[in-house]
C-alpha cells in the first residue's frame, strides 16, 4: 500500500507543479515561431521588419463607399476619432488640410531639404539659370500654381523638394482625402502605438478602429438625418450609402492578430473534435465511463507535461505547439488502451508486464529519438515540437506505467479466444500474398517520385503560413491603392548612430539615381531624402549667402529678365532666416506625412541605427540585382558577399547590404528545412542503431523498419499525386510516421515470440487496431484544419498511421501462426 | 401706331435674344465632334514686367478628349482624357486626377466643354451669361465652386457662330491671360 501511495502522490505533485507553472506561462501565436534563433544579418532585418519594425505598426485602411463626398465625410469624420482613441502615433487620411500644413513645414526648410542647394547656385549665374526657369514653368499649363511662390521662392526649391518627394508615392486626392484610383475606396494609413509584437495590444487597437468606424458610420447618419428637412432625398440616399460602407483593414498587425486567432480557433476546435472522437471511440470499446476517464489520465499528463516542458526551456509557448499537440492525444492514448486492453492467457495471468511495457517502452524510446532531432532545430516552431512531444510521451508513458496499476481499477484487459486466434492466422496467409504486390508498388512508387518533374519539396515559406488566402488579396489590393512598396528589393544601411546612417543612405542614394538614370531600377525610397544628415545640412546651411551678398547678386542675376530684383525682399529674408534655422531632426515631422515614410525607412534598433532604401525594379529582376551590387561595391572595404540573399559591405562605419527579402525568407526556409531533413536522418538512424541493439537481430530491425519505410513511400506519392507540394511541416508528419509506426511493428514482432499465446498477432491485433484508430482520429482532425501548417501534419499523419499498420500486419506476421513459435528469448528478459 | 413702332421695336431687340441662347450655342458648338486648332496664349502677370507667350496647337474630340500641344517656347504635351490629366515636360511624364486641381480643372475643362458643346461640363463648373447674336457673341462665365472662385474670377469666352474665337480668363488677383484660337480645316 505503501509503494502505490508514493507513485500516485509523486504523479500529483508533479501534476500540481506543471499546472503552477502553466498558469504563468506566456502564450503566444506571432510569427516569432517561424523566425531563426540565431539570424544572419540580413535575416535580422527580416526579422526585424516582421517583429518590431514601423512595418510590423503601420495598418492601412480601406473604407469602400458608394460615392466620393460620402467618402470625404466618413474619411475625415474617421481619422478624427483614430486620433482621439490615442492608439495611434500616426494617422494620415491625405486631408488638404494636413497637406497645407506639411506644405508650410517644406517652405520653411526648403533650403535646407533642396537637393539643389549649393554654392554655385546663390552665384549670379547660377541665380539667372534658376529663376529663369522658375519663370519658365510659370508659362506652362500649371503655371497658376507656382505663381504665389514666386516671389519669395524665386529659385523653385519647392518644386524641387516636391518632385524629390514624389517617388514616395501617395494616393490622389480626390476631393479632400485620399481615394482610389477608381473612385471606390478611401484609404488611410495609421501607426499603432503598440508594439508589432505585442499581440494583444494590437488587437485592442483593432477592436478600437473597428468602433471608430462604427461610431463615424452612424455620426454621418445622424448628421444626414438632422439636416433632412431641406434636402430629403438626397439625405436619405446618403443615410443609405453609409450603411453600405464598409471597413477593410490590412497590415502586419492585421496579420498577427488575425493568425493567432485562427490558431488559437484552431487549436480549441481541433481539441475538441480530437477529444470528443477519441473518446467516443473508447466508450464503444470499453463501455464504461470509468475505464475511459481512466484512458485519459496519461493524456492528459502528457498534455501538462508537455505544455510545461516547453514553457520551461523556450520561456513562451506558440499557439502552433499547442494545436499540434491535440493530435498527440491521438498517440498518448494508446498507452493507456494497450494496459487496459492487455491480453491474458487462459490462466488469467496478465502478459501486461512481462511482454506489453517492454514493448512500449522501446516504442517510446524510439519516438522520442525521432522528436530529440526536432529539439535541435534552429527553428524555435520545430524545436518547441520536439520539447513538447518527448515531455508529453514521456509523462504519458510513465503514468500508465506507474501510476494506472496502482489505481483501483480491479481486473482489466481482456482473453483472446482460440477461435480469434484462427481466424487471424488464416488471414496472416491471405496477407502474406500480399507482400509481393506491395514491394511491386512501392518501386512504382518510389520511381514515381524520383522521376516527378516539379519539385516534390516547397522552397517557400508561404506553406508555413497562417495567413489565409483572402487577407492576402486584400492587403495586395490596398498596397496598389496606398502605391506602397512592397519592401521586397532593398538596400539596407546600419550604422552606429543615426548621422552614419543618413549619410551612408546618402551615398547610396547617389548610386540609386544613377540606376535610375539608366532605367535599372524604376525608383527607390530614401529616409535621406526626407531628412538629410546633419553633415549635409550644414554643408548648405554654409551654402547660402548673406542677405547683403545676396542683394548685391540679385540685380545682375535678373538682367534680362522680366523680374525687378525689388521684389524679391521675401526671397532674401527667407535665405537670410535659413542660415540660422536649427537642423532639421525627425522630432520636426511628427505629425506630418513625412513622419510615417520617415519612420518606415529609419529605425533605431538596439545596437544602432538602420536605414532602408526600398527599390522597384524594372527588367530583368537578375540582371537588376546583379548591377544593384556592382553599383554598391565601391562601399564595400574587401569585404566579399556574404551568405544568403544578401550582399554585405562595409561603409564608413556601418554595413551596407542589397537584401532581396524573398530570397533571404526563402534561403532561410531552406535551411531550416535541410537541417530538418538532416536531423530526421540522424533521427532515423539513431532509431534504426536502438531497434537493433534492443532486438539484437538485424533481420528483426529490418522487419520493424520495411512497412515504416514503404508507408512513408506511399503517404509521399499519395500527397504528390494529390497536387501537393510537400513542406517542412509533411517531413515532421513524416517523423511521426515512424514515431507511431514503429510501435505497431514492434508489438507484431515482439509478440510473436510469446511461446504461452495461442497466436501472438491474435493478442496483440485487438489493442493495436484501437490505437491505431485513436491515433488516425487524432491526427485526422488536422486534415480538416484551416491552417496549412496543421492541415500538412494531419495528411500525412492519418494515412501514414493506417498504412503503418496494415503493412506491418502483412510484413511482420511471418514468425506467427501456431505451427512456427519461436522460444522466447532471454534478451526480452532484460527488456523488463 | 406709335404703339406699333414700339412693339416692332421691341421685337427686333427680343427676337433674336430669345432665338440665341445658351442650349444653341452648345448645339453650335457641339457640331463639331473632333477638331485641331492653333492658339497663342498671352499671360499677364503683374510680378513681371513683360507678358508671358505661348503657343502651339489644340485638339480635341468629344465628348472628353482634349490636347495642349505647347511648341514655343517650351515644347509641353498636356491631355485630358475624362478625368485623367497627362502632362509631359522636360521629358517627364506625370498623370494626375482632375478633381485634384480644381483650378486646372475649370482652366481645361472649360476649355474643352466649349470646343465639343458640352453643356454640362460647363453648367458644373460656370454660371453663364450669354449676349450677342449667333454672328458674334460673348460668353461670360463665372466661377461656382468656391475654391475656383479663389483664383478666377471670371472667363470671357468670344466666338463666332459655331467657332470659339478666344477665351480670356480673369484672376481674382487682377492677372489675365488671353487664349486666341485659330481653326484648322481638315480639308
Amino acid at each position: 500500500m505503501k509503494k502505490i501511495r508514493w507513485s500516485v502522490a509523486i504523479w500529483l505533485v508533479s501534476l500540481m507543479i506543471c499546472a503552477a507553472w502553466i498558469a504563468h506561462s506566456r502564450f503566444t501565436a506571432d510569427m516569432s515561431a517561424f523566425l531563426p534563433k540565431n539570424p544572419s544579418a540580413e535575416q535580422t532585418l527580416l526579422v526585424d521588419q516582421l517583429t518590431t519594425g514601423a512595418l510590423s505598426r503601420t495598418l492601412l485602411i480601406g473604407i469602400e463607399g458608394d460615392s466620393v463626398p460620402l467618402l470625404d465625410f466618413l474619411s475625415t469624420e474617421f481619422a478624427g476619432r483614430l486620433r482621439e482613441s490615442g492608439k495611434f502615433t500616426f494617422i494620415a487620411n491625405g486631408d488638404s488640410r494636413d497637406l497645407e500644413r506639411d506644405q508650410a513645414l517644406l517652405m520653411q526648410y526648403r533650403y535646407l531639404l533642396s537637393n539643389a542647394i549649393t554654392p554655385e547656385h546663390f552665384t549670379v549665374d547660377g541665380l539667372a539659370h534658376a529663376i529663369a526657369q522658375n519663370i519658365e514653368n510659370m508659362n506652362s499649363s500649371f503655371g497658376l500654381s507656382i505663381k504665389g511662390l514666386l516671389l519669395r521662392d524665386p529659385t523653385g526649391e519647392m518644386l524641387a523638394i516636391i518632385d524629390q518627394f514624389s517617388d514616395t508615392s501617395r494616393p490622389e486626392n480626390i476631393g479632400d482625402v485620399w481615394i482610389s484610383q477608381d473612385g471606390k475606396r478611401a484609404l488611410l494609413i495609421a501607426q499603432t502605438s503598440a508594439s508589432g509584437s505585442d499581440t494583444d495590444a494590437q488587437e485592442a487597437t483593432l477592436k478600437a478602429t473597428r468602433k471608430a468606424f462604427e461610431d463615424s458610420r452612424q455620426a454621418l447618419q445622424r448628421n444626414a438625418v438632422s439636416h433632412s428637412a431641406n434636402n430629403t432625398a438626397n439625405n436619405t440616399d446618403t443615410v443609405e450609402k453609409a450603411g453600405t460602407a464598409r471597413l477593410l483593414l490590412s497590415g502586419t498587425p492585421v496579420f498577427s492578430v488575425s493568425s493567432r486567432n485562427t490558431i488559437r480557433n484552431e487549436a480549441s476546435k481541433l481539441s475538441l473534435m480530437g477529444a470528443v472522437a477519441v473518446v467516443t471511440l473508447l466508450l464503444l470499446v470499453f463501455r464504461s465511463l470509468i475505464k475511459v476517464l481512466v484512458c485519459l489520465i496519461p493524456v492528459v499528463s502528457g498534455a501538462v507535461a508537455g505544455i510545461a516542458a516547453v514553457s520551461a526551456c523556450f520561456g513562451v509557448v506558440h499557439g502552433m505547439t499547442l494545436a499540434f499537440g491535440t493530435a498527440l492525444i491521438g498517440e498518448a492514448v494508446d498507452y493507456s488502451i494497450y494496459y487496459l486492453m492487455q491480453p491474458r492467457l487462459q490462466s488469467g495471468e496478465s502478459l501486461w508486464r512481462s511482454r506489453f511495457w517492454p514493448t512500449i517502452r522501446l516504442g517510446v524510446l524510439t519516438s522520442i529519438c525521432g522528436f530529440a532531432a526536432l529539439v535541435f532545430s534552429s527553428f524555435p516552431g520545430l524545436a518547441q515540437l520536439g520539447v513538447y512531444s518527448i515531455a508529453g510521451l514521456c509523462a504519458a508513458a510513465l503514468t500508465t506505467r506507474f501510476v494506472l496499476p496502482d489505481l483501483p481499477l480491479g481486473n482489466v484487459g481482456y482473453t483472446p479466444t482460440p477461435a480469434f486466434g484462427q481466424r487471424i492466422a488464416r488471414s496472416s496467409i491471405w496477407l502474406r500474398k500480399l507482400q509481393l504486390p506491395i514491394m511491386l508498388l512501392s518501386v512504382i512508387a518510389l520511381v514515381y517520385l524520383m522521376l516527378h518533374k516539379a519539385p516534390v519539396w516547397s522552397q517557400s515559406l508561404s506553406g508555413l503560413s497562417p495567413m489565409l488566402a483572402v487577407e492576402l488579396q486584400q492587403d495586395e489590393l490596398l498596397r496598389r491603392d496606398m502605391g506602397t512598396p512592397d519592401m521586397r528589393y532593398l538596400v539596407a544601411v546600419t550604422g552606429k548612430d543615426m548621422e552614419s546612417v543618413l549619410r551612408g543612405s546618402e551615398a547610396v542614394t547617389q548610386e540609386l539615381n544613377a540606376l535610375q538614370r539608366q532605367g535599372v531600377i524604376a525608383g527607390f525610397e530614401s529616409p535621406s531624402r526626407i531628412l538629410p544628415s546633419q553633415q549635409l545640412q550644414q554643408m548648405r546651411q554654409n551654402a547660402l549667402p548673406a542677405a547683403s551678398q545676396l542683394q548685391a547678386s540679385l540685380p545682375r542675376a535678373l538682367i534680362g529678365l522680366p523680374l525687378q530684383s525689388s521684389r524679391l525682399t521675401g526671397f532674401v529674408a527667407d535665405v537670410e532666416n535659413s542660415r540660422h534655422l536649427p537642423l532639421l531632426t525627425p522630432a520636426a515631422f511628427v505629425g506630418s506625412a513625412m513622419q510615417a515614410s520617415l519612420a518606415a525607412l529609419l529605425a533605431q534598433r538596439p545596437d544602432g541605427w538602420v536605414a532602408f532604401l526600398p527599390l522597384r525594379i524594372t527588367k530583368d529582376p537578375e540582371v537588376a540585382k546583379q548591377q544593384v551590387r556592382n553599383a554598391l561595391q565601391p562601399f564595400s572595404a574587401g569585404l566579399t558577399g556574404s551568405s544568403g540573399g544578401g550582399q554585405g559591405a562595409k561603409g564608413g562605419n556601418g554595413e551596407i547590404y542589397f537584401v532581396d527579402m524573398l530570397e533571404a525568407s526563402s534561403h532561410m526556409y531552406t535551411g531550416y528545412f535541410n537541417e530538418a531533413l538532416l536531423l530526421a536522418l540522424v533521427g532515423s538512424l539513431v532509431i534504426l542503431v536502438l531497434l537493433t541493439l534492443v532486438l539484437k537481430s538485424w533481420r528483426t530491425t529490418l522487419r520493424v523498419m520495411l512497412p515504416l519505410s514503404i508507408a512513408i513511400v506511399w503517404v509521399m506519392a499519395g500527397l504528390v499525386l494529390l497536387g501537393h507540394q510537400l513542406n517542412l511541416l509533411h517531413l515532421v508528419g513524416i517523423l511521426l510516421i515512424v514515431a507511431v509506426g514503429s510501435n505497431y511493428a514492434l508489438f507484431f514482432s515482439q509478440n510473436s515470440r510469446d511461446a504461452r499465446l495461442q497466436s501472438a498477432t491474435s493478442a496483440t491485433l485487438p489493442p493495436v487496431l484501437i490505437a491505431n484508430i485513436a491515433t488516425v482520429l487524432g491526427f485526422g482532425v488536422l486534415a480538416f484544419s484551416q491552417v496549412p501548417a496543421l492541415n500538412a501534419v494531419g495528411m500525412t499523419v492519418a494515412p501514414g498511421a493506417i498504412l503503418a499498420l496494415f503493412l506491418s500486419l502483412v510484413f511482420t506476421h511471418e514468425a506467427t501462426g501456431p505451427t512456427s513459435w519461436p522460444a522466447p528469448e532471454p534478451a526480452s528478459d532484460a527488456m523488463r | 401706331m406709335l404703339k406699333k413702332i414700339i412693339f416692332s421695336a421691341l421685337c427686333c431687340v427680343w427676337v433674336p435674344a430669345y432665338a440665341f441662347d445658351i442650349g444653341q450655342l452648345m448645339d453650335e458648338l457641339g457640331q463639331r465632334q473632333q477638331g485641331r486648332a492653333r492658339f497663342e496664349e498671352i499671360k499677364y502677370i503683374a510680378i513681371l514686367d513683360k507678358p508671358l507667350h505661348a503657343s502651339g496647337e489644340l485638339y480635341f474630340q468629344a465628348p472628353n478628349t482634349l490636347e495642349k500641344r505647347t511648341m514655343k517656347p517650351k515644347q509641353e504635351f498636356l491631355a485630358l482624357e475624362g478625368n485623367r490629366i497627362t502632362l509631359e515636360r522636360d521629358g517627364k511624364k506625370k498623370q494626375f486626377n482632375l478633381n485634384r486641381y480644381p483650378q486646372v480643372s475649370a482652366f481645361v475643362g472649360a476649355i474643352r466643354g466649349l470646343l465639343t458643346g458640352n453643356r454640362q461640363e460647363i453648367e458644373q463648373n460656370y454660371k453663364t451669361q450669354l449676349e450677342g447674336g449667333i454672328e458674334k457673341w460673348v460668353l461670360t462665365l463665372t466661377p461656382s465652386d468656391e475654391r475656383v472662385a479663389d483664383v478666377i474670377q471670371s472667363v470671357k469666352v468670344i466666338g463666332e457662330k459655331g467657332e470659339v474665337r478666344s477665351i480670356e480668363y480673369v484672376q481674382r488677383d487682377g492677372d489675365h491671360s488671353l487664349m486666341t484660337i485659330d481653326p484648322i480645316s481638315d480639308q
